[in-house]
């Protein structure tokens, strides 16, 4: 297993000396909680989303559900191009395809709820008889029957006594068991513990051993694993049962057996990613569960010792295990993860220092990420008002469990005297759990074997990578800062921050990023035209509006509450709020391995000048600029909305790359609140210049800040961007100083100088003056206070009238021209599911309008005349009806076709016209117009039919 | 032959009586379980690490498992044959499943030279497999030998069996009363004699496990 312990470069060693006594491995929460919470979200919402899917296949009649797969196929989608294409073409005539579907729709809602129902109860009824099966009368015999001597019960009951525990355990004893083990199961308001035999035959002779076993298993109750270990248990065998079994044989159905082959080969690959996706998740709950396990193990060791176990069996394993050496030690290794128990060795190792309680490794967390990938796919099965929920929860549990971790590896290499770890690889691996499973998931490829730009999913990665460092920073401050105060509240805090902030990062990638990992479906003049501002798009598309257009699809697009933007506040404003706790008297953050305040105050104001002055040049030139046709205030809106955010983000990033290159510890953390500052201020700036800039000129608007969208757009694209420039700052800075350094070393040498690996004594930072710790702490206070008040305002108002806002985003980057089977498959389909319905239902009408016609030149008298008539007038509104209906239809799938349907359509028009004509003034002129058009719409019809018949689309007659 | 029988777990109790008491405890445990179950359960798989479990427990090297397994190994062999001792197992299973009652305890025919041989080595066999020393399997297998040589019936009273076969069973061995006895617990180290037995007549329900008194005591 990878052990992520690579430090950050610069981060250096904690200063103080190491503590003697090992670190008490209780001292933050463990985590594995919320681990277990992963497992459980991801086994109920894989139940949500798998349950009504086999239903269906098991329930829905095929030719209902054929005709409905032929609506998509008749509005041309070609299930061969990407996602992004096929979506575009769904939303050429959304009403005409909903209809379709909707007609040949099958709803099992209520059997699929059914079934989850019964899978719940299977669930529970599985928790509740699992210790009944555990202790049935052909397993174990009760404690009293196997104590014959009356030694063992007083010993259990001062173990018990011992281990404090609010409910006596019910002890039982497997007499057949030759292994002097024990397990504790059952419910957590009715323990069990199992006895070995072998345990029991060895009670007398290695008491210590005894002690240790009882204790261990005393510990799991004591730190409540039964419960949540069982619940998992219940629910991953349901799950495997009656979900994923089911799930599987309808899925290898679809994908090997069912329909003909040219269809099953059309859908193989999304077919096969959902197939491989269901495999990844089995993989990935397997081995979460088996490491929690492992980690619990080592918790009840612990324990067990600290409540006076001996160690020597945990010696005795660990000398009769022999570790894998030379080339067997992968596979050991790789055994190892399979088993529910760590080590002997570790186990022994852990009672003396338990690191590996603190240590960062690499599975937990690729797992992790694959398993809230896969968790983001199936809660899609949810409806899309749940997304933000989904998000939240989904960037909860990766941020929390990466989090969780990086935060006792902190504390451990602080008290430890070790390196502090960098927290990027955690954000890697986290991220590199995602791609995994984007990539053998169906979510990024839908329809095709890989995505097309999977280098998209390298913005998640980023975003992990940023915000895992950020908390690793975070938590050093905090860790160092309040050394004195338990770390709990302060890593609550410091998780909240990160966790919203890649919650709003996966609200926007679910909502606009992931259309990217199919390469860029948007046109300049599509995005643009989508503000629904008069003069958009221009007719003269520079390079300012392609700009313009890719700004407006980052993150910060989408700037109402629900999408979280807001939280990226927080990531500097946690900083600022520390740099409070640092000037107060006593405050230690100031010194090793905190965020500068200096450097952040200075560094920011810096920035916000700079950002002010850039402000005032963009607008004077955008005062004077031609932008789009004149009198058309939608240009110059947009533009004077997006080129100051454009100079805001910039001035963010630099200043964050500045910054984070001039400083050493906490750099990002540094570099972000920099940036806020210099954000805060621009927004600042930018209002103040744009409401003057509102009074002149002949193109006046009227702004105020509730109708700006600045804010939400500085704060959620700047900070993501101000972070990552904060990466390269810092790279930068470490290649400027290796350079420096490289050079002074050279000079030395020719010089005969001293040898420059001697390190430079570090200069000792003076303590602010109390006055100056007080006007910055004002500062600090100041500058959260004005952020979170126009940040809540801004909240506030999002969804307010007259914001520059856009509606929805759709890709329209058209489609190429699907090849000849899948054009012939869409004809086919186009016929099948309405379209000769509808020709049929013409030729009808028509016929029906022949027979009154006829009727009316053979009626005898004027009684006779006038029913005939009355069969005319019907027959006209017959035909309109079917007119109508057949107008309402989709388009035929290629534009040959769709030119001869508009003959049909527009003939039959006429026909009718000319129908009503003769209806209502019925002489020779009209029944002669009303003859003509009738045989041109007969014509129209025969043409359609012979057309579709030609193109293979129906059988001649 | 059942008229001659000495029950298998009669002779576990005798032998690990006499060579492995701190045993005893496991076969008071063991008492539950009829035949088919005890020789299943002690036959299965070492489960070392079950979650929540400590992982780390050894398996010891338990005489019980070692002569009850061995002895019905060997039992199997002299009197059934193979399909009949699945067939037996099945039917144990099913009944277990079905909730109906235990089935009938294994019981051991009188032994002919080679095939007490044969239980000798089924012993060390098993012995060995399970990890005991060779030595300490020696003693047991020469334990489990005695007792059942001890149980060979009198020339006479075979003679007789052989004549009347179903003759009176007092010639064989008095008819002991299976009862409880209040005070000693059914688990209760019981004397090597008191299973010199034979179970000449049809007894009531069985009571494998529970300690029996010679009439004459």
């Amino acid at each position: 297993m990878v052990v992520l312990s690579s430090g950050a470069p610069g981060a250096g060693a904690a200063e103080q000396p190491a503590d003697a006594a090992p670190l008490d491995e209780r001292v933050l929460v463990a985590g594995t909680t919320l681990r277990f919470v992963l497992i459980l979200a991801l086994l109920a919402a894989a139940s949500v989303s798998m349950i009504p899917r086999t239903v269906w296949h098991l329930l829905a009649s095929p030719e209902k559900a054929n005709l409905e797969v032929a609506c998509y196929l008749a509005a041309g989608i070609d299930p061969s191009v990407s996602a992004n294409a096929s979506f575009v073409q769904s939303r050429r005539q959304p009403a005409a395809l909903e209809e379709c579907t909707a007609r040949f729709a099958q709803d099992f809602t209520l059997v699929s709820v059914g079934v989850g129902l019964v899978a719940l109860a299977a669930a529970s009824a599985v928790y509740r008889l699992l210790p009944l099966w555990r202790t049935r009368r052909t397993r174990v015999v009760p404690l009293d029957i196997v104590d014959v001597h009356g030694r063992l019960r007083p010993l259990l009951d001062e173990l018990v006594t011992v281990a404090g525990l609010n409910r006596t355990p019910r002890f039982v004893v497997d007499p057949a068991s030759r292994t002097t083990g024990a397990v504790a199961f059952g419910r957590p308001r009715r323990p069990v513990i199992r006895l070995d035999g072998g345990l029991v035959v060895t009670a007398d002779g290695e008491q210590e051993r005894f002690r240790a076993v009882v204790l261990h298993e005393l510990a799991h109750l004591h730190h409540k694993d039964i419960g949540i270990t069982y619940a998992t248990v219940a629910l991953w065998r349901v799950f495997l049962v009656l979900v994923l079994l089911p799930w599987t044989a309808v899925g290898l159905d679809v994908l090997l057996l069912r329909g003909s082959a040219e269809v099953r080969g059309m859908y193989a690959p999304f077919n096969t990613h959902a197939q491989l996706l269901g495999g990844l998740l089995v993989l990935a709950v397997y081995l979460s569960r088996l490491e929690i396990l492992r980690h619990r193990e080592i918790y009840a060791d612990l324990m067990a010792a600290r409540w006076g176990a001996s160690a020597q069996p945990w010696e005795d394993g660990a000398a009769r295990q022999h570790a894998g050496e030379g080339w067997r030690r992968p596979f050991v290794r790789f055994a190892a993860l399979w088993r529910t128990h760590p080590a002997p060795a570790l186990r022994r190792a852990s009672l003396a220092d338990p690191k590996v309680l603190f240590t960062l490794r690499a599975l937990p967390l690729l797992l992790t990420g694959l398993a809230a990938d896969i968790l983001v796919w199936h809660l899609n099965a949810l409806l899309y008002e749940f997304l933000w929920p989904g998000a939240v929860l989904v960037a909860g549990l990766v941020v929390g469990i990466g989090g969780v971790a990086l935060w006792r590896a902190v504390l451990y290499a602080l008290r430890a005297g070790r390196t502090v770890p960098s927290g990027w690889s955690v954000g890697l691996w986290l991220g590199l759990g995602v791609v995994v499973g984007e990539l053998t998931g169906p979510r990024a490829a839908m329809n095709q074997w890989l995505p097309a730009h999977p280098e998209a999913l390298l913005i998640l990665v980023a975003a992990l990578v940023l915000l895992m460092t950020w908390t690793t920073q975070n938590a050093e401050w905090w860790l160092r800062a309040r050394r004195e105060h338990p770390p709990g509240p302060a890593m609550l805090a410091g998780l909240a921050v990160p966790a919203l902030a890649y919650a709003s990062v996966q609200y926007w990638w679910r909502s606009v990023g992931e259309v990217l990992t199919d390469g860029w479906p948007f046109t300049t003049a599509g995005v643009l035209a989508s503000y629904g501002l008069p003069g958009l798009p221009p007719s003269d598309l520079g390079p300012l509006w392609h700009v313009v257009a890719v700004l407006g699809l980052l993150p910060g697009t989408l700037t109402g509450a629900g999408s979280l933007w807001w939280a990226q506040v927080l990531l500097w404003a946690l900083p600022v709020l520390a740099l409070v706790a640092a000037s107060r008297p006593g405050g230690e953050g100031a010194r090793g391995g905190g965020q500068s305040p200096v450097a952040g105050l200075a560094g920011g104001l810096t920035g916000g000048i700079a950002c002010s002055a850039g402000l005032a040049v963009a607008l004077a030139w955008l005062r004077d600029a031609e932008l789009g046709d004149s009198g058309a205030v939608g240009p110059l809106r947009l533009a004077q909305m997006m080129v100051p955010v454009l100079v805001i983000c910039a001035a963010m990033a630099l200043t964050a790359a500045v910054v984070a290159a001039l400083t050493d510890s906490g750099w990002l953390t540094t570099g972000l609140m920099a940036a806020g500052i210099t954000a805060l201020l621009g927004v600042v700036a930018a209002h103040i210049l744009v409401r003057a800039n509102a009074g002149s000129g002949s193109s006046a608007v009227a702004w105020s800040l509730s109708r700006e969208a600045h804010l939400p757009y500085a704060v959620a694209l700047g900070t993501p961007v101000a972070g990552l420039a904060a990466f390269v700052g810092r790279g930068v800075g470490l290649a400027g100083r290796g350079v420096a350094l490289l050079v002074r070393r050279v000079t030395t040498r020719r010089k005969g100088g001293p040898h420059p690996d001697a390190r430079p004594a570090p200069v000792e930072e003076r303590p602010l003056r109390p006055k100056w710790r007080r006007a910055v702490r004002l500062a600090a206070v100041g500058a959260v206070v004005t952020w979170i008040g126009a940040t809540a305002l801004a909240v506030d108002v999002s969804a307010a009238s007259g914001r520059v806002s856009r509606p929805a985003l759709v890709p329209d980057r058209p489609a190429p021209e699907p090849s000849a089977a899948v054009s012939r498959l869409q004809h086919q389909a186009w016929a099948a599911a309405g379209g000769l319905e509808r020709i049929e239902a013409l030729r009808t009408v028509e016929l029906r309008y022949s027979a009154a016609f006829t009727a009316v030149g053979e009626a005898t008298d004027d009684a006779g005349f006038l029913q005939a008539m009355d069969r005319v007038t019907d027959a006209c509104g017959a035909m309109d009806q079917a007119t109508r209906r057949a107008g309402a239809y989709l388009d035929v799938p290629s534009a040959a076709g769709q030119r001869i349907w508009t003959r049909v359509l527009t003939r039959h028009r006429e026909m009718t016209d000319t129908c009503r004509a003769l209806a209502m003034r019925p002489d020779p002129t009209t029944a002669k117009a009303a003859d003509i058009t009738h045989q041109n719409a007969i014509d129209s019809v025969d043409a359609m039919s012979y057309w579709l018949a030609e193109k293979g689309a129906i059988r001649p007659k | 032959m059942d008229v001659e029988a000495l029950r298998v777990r009669d002779l576990v109790r005798q032998v690990v009586t006499e060579v492995a008491p701190e045993e005893l405890p496991l076969l008071a445990g063991l008492a539950g379980f009829d035949d088919a179950t005890a020789v299943q359960r002690l036959g299965g798989e070492v489960r070392r690490r079950e979650p929540l479990g400590f992982g780390l427990g050894e398996v010891a090297a338990l005489v019980t498992p070692v002569v009850w397994l061995a002895v019905d190994q060997a039992t199997q062999q002299i009197v059934g044959t193979w399909v009949q001792n699945r067939v037996a197992r099945t039917g144990a299973a099913l009944r277990r499943v079905f909730r109906r009652s235990a089935s009938e305890p294994v019981v051991i025919p009188p032994l002919t030279r080679e095939q007490l041989v044969l239980v000798q080595r089924s012993v060390l066999t098993m012995a060995a497999q399970r990890g005991l020393e060779p030595e300490r399997a020696a003693v047991i297998a020469d334990a489990v030998v005695t007792r059942l040589v001890l149980a060979e019936p009198e020339p006479e009273a075979a003679v007789v069996a052989e004549v009347e076969p179903d003759g009176p069973p007092e010639l064989l061995a008095p008819r002991t009363p299976v009862r409880p006895s209040g005070s000693a617990l059914p688990d209760a180290p019981v004397q090597p004699n008191e299973f010199t037995r034979r179970d000449g007549v049809p007894e009531g329900p069985e009571q494998p496990d529970e300690p029996t008194r010679p009439a004459g005591d």
